[in-house]
């Protein structure tokens, strides 16, 4: 008969995972519930158990259950290889080419703290780039199961015409190839018409992700026209137009000054019948304080770091009015930069590439260019930098992977180490992790 | 008969000391695959996906 309920022998005791986090019960004073950064898998177990876990008397079952979710490792040092080839499996198991295409750094609204800056001006992809896209995008499909571009800019619907005509182009290799071609916008909406996404939705337009920077006050004034117009009425009559025909996501950027009023616009959005069922995905976002020798020299309001206590109280206080109205938003669980992707790429109106949205322009980081290929930007870009003792030693690193690499460079203008996000984590995550819990975004 | 009254006891001993509750199974690593990562004009990643 097995024996249920008993110390492990020596030779099978296991050992607690080094990302895992244990946080007091939502639910129950006596338990405790353990997050897996790894995984994003959380238990809940009594708080008398957890104290010394690894030599707890366990059922074969519990144990079971801790091992397969990731809590239990035999082996520190596995556990310590498996996370220095985490990126490298990433890669493996995606089969996706996912590209943002600039199409132009041109824009018809004017924001005041446009993170693109003086980069800014008429730059429009030509016929004969979008031609050399195309060819780019076939040469790179071997073993690709999908392809997905971002429409990018500046504002990539200005350049409407040329779009359709590279979606239709793109969407002509994956019919050869047999795989599905998807493609969406980071747009400020104000182009989204009816009309447009009846052009795009056949070609395999998915989604649009438009920006809104809360209450109508405050969005016209951080995002007006050129003319000095406000954009907000034009971009909610545009969200209601098309809402039911493609995903639109909604995301707003604030600042220490005006995230408090942001629930406002929630309530609006509600008022207006775009309910959860109809634009499902919000997100709110801290503005980002570019550089000096880009940004605009009138927007000082930015940060460069998440390591601010007013920003962990901002986040949560903005998620929370966001669940709690029924609206999703990202969910938290290991999220690598999308320079780590060797498939995720950026390529601007020009054909050069970068790795990142915010490096556009900054020709010391360009990789690449469609007609000549791709370099080696491992150094460059500092892809090891969380390959260290500090970092391998920290819960978070599977949510953090060194952060981001363009807030360091934004911060201190250059990449060398990490942008370490532990005092992010620590002041936020039990929070984030019981929001998770209690409004269901976790994977059951 | 003493095996009969034996079975179901030792059953629920095994059951009540199962204490690990499942709340979450967790994401594969290929849902760590950035889509939208990251793209976000003018505003800082905050670590959430």
């Amino acid at each position: 008969m097995k024996r249920e309920g008993i110390r492990p022998p020596f030779f099978l005791i296991m050992h607690l995972s080094k990302y895992c986090k244990i946080y007091p019960s939502r639910d129950d004073i006596d338990n405790v519930i353990l997050f897996s950064m790894k995984n994003a898998a959380i238990v809940e177990l009594p708080e008398a158990v957890a104290d010394d876990l690894p030599n707890a008397e366990l059922t074969k079952r519990d144990r079971n259950t801790l091992k397969k979710l990731g809590f239990f490792v035999d082996d520190p040092q596995e556990e310590r290889a498996e996370l220095l080839g985490f990126m490298d499996e990433l890669n493996d198991l995606n089969n996706s080419l996912n590209i943002k295409l600039a199409m132009n750094l041109d824009c018809n609204l004017a924001c005041r703290y446009c993170f693109e800056g003086k980069r800014k001006g008429t730059h429009y992809m030509t016929r004969e780039t979008a031609e050399s896209f195309v060819d780019f995008v076939k040469k790179r499909l071997e073993g690709k199961e999908e392809i997905y571009i971002t429409f990018y800019g500046g504002e990539p619907l200005l350049s409407r015409t040329l779009t359709i005509d590279i979606t239709k182009k793109v969407k002509s290799l994956a019919v050869k190839k047999g795989i599905p071609f998807i493609f969406s916008f980071i747009t400020n909406g104000t182009l989204l018409t009816k009309e447009t996404v009846r052009l795009l939705k056949p070609l395999g337009m998915k989604a649009a992700y438009i920006t809104i920077d809360g209450p109508k006050e405050n969005h016209d004034s951080f995002r007006p026209y050129k003319t000095g117009k406000g954009s907000f009425e034009t971009i909610i009559r545009n969200v209601k137009d098309v809402c039911d025909s493609v995903d639109i996501q909604l995301g707003g950027n604030f600042t220490k000054d005006n995230f408090d009023r942001f629930p406002e616009f929630l309530d609006f959005l509600i008022h207006e019948g775009l309910t959860p069922s109809r634009v499902p995905v919000l997100g709110f976002f801290p503005v980002l304080a570019e550089s000096a020798e880009l940004g605009l020299p009138d927007f000082h309001e930015g940060c460069a770091s998440l390591d601010e206590p007013w920003l962990f109280e901002a986040n949560l206080f903005l998620r929370e009015e966001i669940l709690k109205r029924g609206h999703r938003c990202g969910n938290i669980a290991p999220g690598p930069c999308m320079m780590e992707f060797e498939n995720n790429i950026l390529v601007n109106y020009d054909g050069s590439i970068y790795k990142c949205p915010g490096l556009i322009g900054r020709k010391d980081y360009k990789i690449g260019h469609i007609k000549t290929g791709i370099k080696d930007y491992r150094k460059s870009h500092n892809l090891d930098n969380w390959k260290n003792e500090e970092c391998l030693n920290c819960s978070y690193l599977p949510l953090c992977f060194g952060g981001c690499r363009y807030l360091k460079f934004v911060r201190e203008g250059h990449m060398n180490g990490v942008d370490c996000k532990k005092s992010y984590f620590d002041a936020t995550l039990e929070t984030l992790v019981k929001q998770d819990m209690r409004y269901g975004l976790i994977e059951k | 008969m003493p095996t009969k009254s034996k079975k179901p006891a030792t059953k629920a001993t095994a059951k009540k000391k199962t204490v690990v509750k499942v709340k979450s199974k967790g994401t594969g690593k290929k849902a760590a695959a950035p889509k939208m990562a990251c793209c976000r004009p003018s505003g800082v990643a905050l670590g959430i996906r």
